[in-house]
């Protein structure tokens, strides 16, 4: 790791001898916990920073995944915070959907280290989600994306010689690896928004990723009877039907689901790319991680190569004393060197693109490298309508997914809770 | 006699605390329940009671409430149940009674997460300690059930939380029972009385105080229940869990999802005031009685 940091301090030398912060703190309030290595990396970072800007130091407070809530509630207490990250989802919906953080497309606009603009670095469909309303108010560092990760090792037992891009023949290939004596799909029950994924893709695969949207945004709710919903739905009902989920994952919670998938007793799992580093400690060594693009609804209107993801972002809160350096650290974060440090340290997908991902998810930097678009979690329903988003349309799914209610069930009551949302904002 | 001025000398430090600390800020959230308002800037914008309006139109704050009454009623039946049985059977003098003391209320000094984590292992279908004991008994059918499928989950967190609050009520059962002269059992025994009678005939009367103030507890931490179903639900608290307090969580503080709606959480919170306060007046209303001297 050492050529990595002296190669980023003299990146950074270079970077600031233009730019001169006067004695200054910079208030950092993190989405990561302390111990974890995303933390770490951040830290690391940050030390770099400050020893080539000796006048700037850190404060930091470690606030994990609430941080966004803890950072509004700090900042309607008068605190001055001058830099955070939390969720691009979240942001969106929150504090930069809010209009409560700095304009950042100066910094998008400006001049990289490693050549071009800061904006230019970043995946095109990644940046394209960080958009506003036009503008730029959080620039994501880090991300994952939703795939169905599996045990290659398994499938290749099973006689699966290529993964499929239809969803037939993923389903032929979930029934080899279930005749090989191994469960097919593993899921968490109580995990809402695990599950609704399958819905989710399978929705923007048959009928293109603004369905979801436009179906939340009919007033009557009757979007919701399209026929493209019950191929959905019946389309997961068969696998539960056809035993490549184990009847008992009912039963499951997280994450008895995935430690299913550690123990080798199921093959896959549809999930985000952190499950290959959630698990590193419980597979066997050498065990072979694989991750598939959800395959294609044959007859549909989306793309196979569009994915889900789930991105961390820096944003920048109104109001900030020290915004520039904040902007400055941010630049720097999003530097080649200090992206590499975090791909291969934290073993997370990072937002330049020209950073190669850990070997694990290398599956996911390909997925995400073909990917036309980069679909934001629950198909940008979390950010326009979070409370439908998460007490309706997930609540719902869960209901149908776990058979606690048949698909017509669900239907009427998404047309009918639908027509009630708005009637009731 | 101590003085007018005196008395208010040493209550104003008191009152100065609870005006600043519950008065005034049980104040506010009426108010604030008034606002549409997410915590972000100072975009809040008055509404009147639209908050209340949509409470009223929305299943998920229904079902919020079904559960807690449920937690309130049911689980409560189940807490003093077994708190009450517990304290007949300590209190028959069997031997280690402090052993027994300990070993109920031990649940009370462990981590809500700790506990939650624990029974998700308890529940776990596959080599979950309920279903291999079931199964070690010869009661395979019942050994293959999923305590934690969305039918079930409920009931499973109601049981583990019964067994979490019985052991902190039948301490405080015990301490009321440890203030009634032995005498009196002492003379209940030489008329012959029973395990059943003397619980009921002395037992119940002498502890009706600490009962009522048990029941008054047990109103406040039902309305106001949010750990230990939150932690059972550990990273998506699944909508067969939600309590009025985990839905004001929800609303307010959004979880993994950016709802932020602090108006609509503040007014959530003012029905459980509203509840608990009224639970609890009904309750001392039909508990009164005159107090026993011994």
């Amino acid at each position: 790791m050492s050529h990595i940091k002296l190669s980023g301090l003299s990146l950074i030398a270079s970077l600031t001898a233009s730019v001169a912060f006067a004695e200054t703190e910079i208030t950092y309030w993190s989405f990561w916990n302390e111990p974890e290595p995303q933390a770490q990396v951040l830290k690391a970072l940050m030390d770099e920073y400050s020893a080539a800007n000796p006048d700037v130091t850190f404060n930091v407070v470690w606030n994990g995944r609430q941080n966004q809530t803890t950072v509004r509630n700090a900042l309607a207490g008068g605190t001055s915070i001058d830099l955070m990250d939390a969720d691009m989802d979240g942001l969106n919906g929150g504090l930069v959907g809010q209009g409560a953080a700095v304009a950042l497309d100066d910094l998008v606009a400006s001049d990289s280290a490693d050549g071009g603009t800061v904006g230019e670095a970043i995946y095109p469909a990644l940046l394209a989600n960080a958009e506003l309303n036009g503008s730029i108010g959080q620039l994501p560092y880090a991300f994952y994306t939703y795939q169905i990760f599996y045990n290659a090792a398994q499938l290749r037992d099973a006689g699966v010689a290529e993964t499929p891009s239809t969803w037939a023949g993923y389903v032929d290939s979930m029934k080899a690896v279930k005749g090989s004596g191994v469960n097919a799909i593993a899921v968490e029950s109580d995990i809402a928004f695990y599950n609704i994924n399958w819905f989710n893709y399978l929705l923007a695969r048959i009928a293109g990723p603004d369905f979801v949207l436009k179906a939340a945004e009919d007033k009557t709710g009757e979007t919701w009877r399209d026929p493209a919903v019950r191929q959905a739905l019946e389309l997961e009902a068969a696998l539960w039907a056809d035993g490549l989920i184990p009847e008992e994952s009912k039963g499951y919670q997280w994450p008895a689901g995935q430690q299913t998938l550690a123990f080798g007793e199921t093959a896959t799992e549809l999930v985000g790319s952190w499950l290959p580093i959630e698990l590193a400690d419980q597979v066997e060594e050498g065990f072979e991680w694989g991750a598939m693009n959800f395959p294609m609804v044959e007859g549909g209107k989306g793309d196979v190569n569009d994915t889900i993801i789930y991105a961390v972002s820096f944003a920048i809160p109104e109001g900030a004393e020290d915004a520039d350096a904040a902007q400055d650290f941010i630049k720097f974060a999003l530097s080649k060197s200090a992206q590499k440090q975090m791909a291969d340290d934290a073993l997370i997908g990072v937002a330049n693109a020209s950073v190669e991902w850990a070997d694990v998810i290398s599956d996911s930097r390909e997925a995400v490298a073909n990917a036309k678009s980069l679909l934001s979690e629950n198909l940008g329903l979390k950010v326009a309508y979070a409370d439908y988003s998460s007490n309706i349309y997930e609540a719902m799914h869960n209901k149908v997914f776990l058979g606690q209610i048949t698909a017509d069930e669900f239907i009427d009551g998404m047309v009918e809770q639908t027509k009630g949302y708005w009637e009731n904002r | 006699m101590i003085g007018r001025r005196l008395i208010g000398l040493f209550v104003t430090p008191a009152l100065a605390v609870y005006l600043c600390f519950f008065l005034i800020p049980t104040g506010f959230t009426f108010y604030f329940s008034l606002f549409e308002w997410s915590g972000f800037g100072s975009d809040a914008r008055f509404i009147g009671l639209d908050n209340y309006r949509r409470l009223w139109n929305d299943p998920t704050f229904w079902l919020s409430f079904r559960n807690t009454l449920t937690l309130l009623f049911v689980g409560g039946f189940f807490v003093f149940f077994l708190a009450f049985l517990y304290t007949i059977l300590i209190n028959s003098g069997i031997w280690g009674k402090k052993l027994f003391r300990l070993v109920f209320f031990l649940p009370n000094v462990v981590s809500v997460v700790a506990l939650s984590a624990m029974w998700a292992y308890i529940y776990n279908p596959r080599y979950g300690l309920l279903n291999t004991s079931l199964k070690a008994v010869g009661l395979d059918e019942a050994g293959r059930t999923l305590w934690t499928s969305p039918d079930n989950i409920f009931w499973a967190m109601l049981a583990a939380l019964v067994w979490v609050f019985t052991g902190f009520f039948l301490i405080l059962l015990l301490a009321g029972v440890d203030k009634i002269p032995p005498d009196m059992y002492e003379a209940a025994d030489l008329e012959g009385a029973s395990l059943w009678h003397k619980f009921w005939y002395i037992t119940v009367p002498m502890i009706w105080d600490v009962m009522t103030i048990s029941f008054v507890i047990w109103i406040i931490n039902a309305v106001k229940m949010f750990e230990f179903p939150f932690a059972f639900g550990f990273l998506q608290v699944p909508q067969q869990l939600y309590t009025l307090g985990i839905y004001l969580y929800i609303m307010g503080f959004g979880q993994r999802d950016p709802i932020y709606q602090l108006g609509y959480a503040t007014a959530i919170g003012v029905v459980m005031l509203v509840l608990a306060f009224s639970l609890i007046v009904l309750v001392r209303r039909l508990m009164r009685r005159d107090q026993l001297e011994f």
